[in-house]
């Protein structure tokens, strides 16, 4: 199978400092590398802040296909199963916070398969117009990476919002 | 790689970019090779600052890091261990931020994080943990949010002040 210019092209962007400084951070990491046979999915692990019985860090499958023409979308992935995590063992997070809305498992079109944030191509098919007023520092363009995504979700994994699991 | 080999993230060049060096080479010589010397009047650093530094209630009105000397040795200088080094830079950067109609100030190395500012913001400003989750820095004026692990001297060059709003990030909403 040959590798694409998508694939490449993240290969690159992956191989880029602002990937590799989250990585010698310990704030998120290849969870395997990136290779024709899983194209398009990516699978990263990224590190969350302690909280009682929660997880130090969760997998998440990228589908990167058309990457960058096109937005990820991205979801918390059991690695066990093969499967998208259930819904149910979603991050908790605090009632009406960022990261409540961008985790949220109920009242979207694709809860559990996607996050809810315009970078997210599940999410933003919809909202392209609401959107693209209310979050102009969240268009996707050439330059956005999937590292702006990790770095999303990252952040909010280490908000106080997150509650655990 | 060799066992002798130092990478580091060089910031100030540029996007910030992956460098190399040997343990015993000076500052000097390698930034030299990567065409990232100082020029009159420029500082080169090495890591970021602590950020005990305002951990305690007594705030240091500026942080306290000092710049690398370039005929050091990259082991001397732990380039190793602190794996940033942060050419063509002013010594500090003064940062306002701006909320609710107040501002407060600090100066800054330019080797400090956003996440660094936020952190020192949220607390200048007494914003509690829980309330302040979804606060983020919009920097001035272009309005965009810098990712948290930016350097303050990446976001604008040769900068000798920065301002930057602290905003609550919107929610999406819809279906």
């Amino acid at each position: 199978m040959a590798v694409t210019a998508a694939q490449r092209l993240l290969e690159a962007d992956l191989d880029r400092p602002e990937f590799r400084i989250g990585v010698d951070k310990g704030q998120w990491a290849l969870a395997e590398e990136v290779s024709e046979a899983s194209w398009p999915f990516v699978y990263t692990w990224i590190t969350a802040a302690s909280r009682p019985q929660a997880p130090a860090r969760w997998l998440v499958r990228w589908d990167a296909s058309g990457y960058n023409a096109q937005r990820a979308t991205g979801a918390f992935w059991n690695l066990e199963k093969k499967d998208f995590l259930d819904p149910s063992s979603w991050p908790k997070c605090l009632d009406g916070s960022v990261a409540a809305g961008v985790f949220k498992i109920t009242g979207w079109a694709a809860p559990g398969k996607g996050f809810y944030h315009p970078y997210d191509r599940l999410a933003w098919a919809g909202h392209e117009a609401q959107w693209t007023t209310a979050h102009p520092q969240f268009l996707w363009s050439p330059s956005s990476t999937l590292t702006d995504f990790i770095t999303l979700v990252h952040r909010l994994l280490n908000s106080e919002a997150y509650r655990g699991s | 790689m060799k066992k002798d080999t130092v990478e580091f993230f060089l910031h100030g060049n540029g996007k910030p970019q992956v460098g190399s060096g040997l343990d015993g080479e000076t500052l000097r010589d390698v930034l030299t090779r990567l065409d990232a010397l100082p020029r009159d009047g420029e500082l080169v650093f090495v890591g970021e600052p602590e950020d005990s530094e305002f951990d305690d209630e007594g705030d240091a009105e500026e942080d306290g890091q000092q710049p690398a000397d370039l005929g050091a040795t990259l082991s001397t200088l732990r380039v190793r261990e602190l794996r940033h080094v942060h050419t063509r830079a002013v010594r500090r950067i003064k940062v306002q931020v701006n909320f609710n109609g107040k501002h407060k100030d600090r100066k800054f190395s330019p080797a400090a994080t956003v996440a660094r500012v936020l952190k020192w913001a949220k607390r200048r400003f007494k914003i509690d943990a829980a309330a302040g989750a979804d606060y983020v820095l919009q920097l001035l004026p272009e309005k965009t949010v810098p990712r948290p692990e930016e350097h303050l001297g990446d976001l604008r060059p040769g900068a000798k002040a920065l301002e930057f709003d602290l905003v609550r990030e919107v929610t999406p909403q819809g279906w």
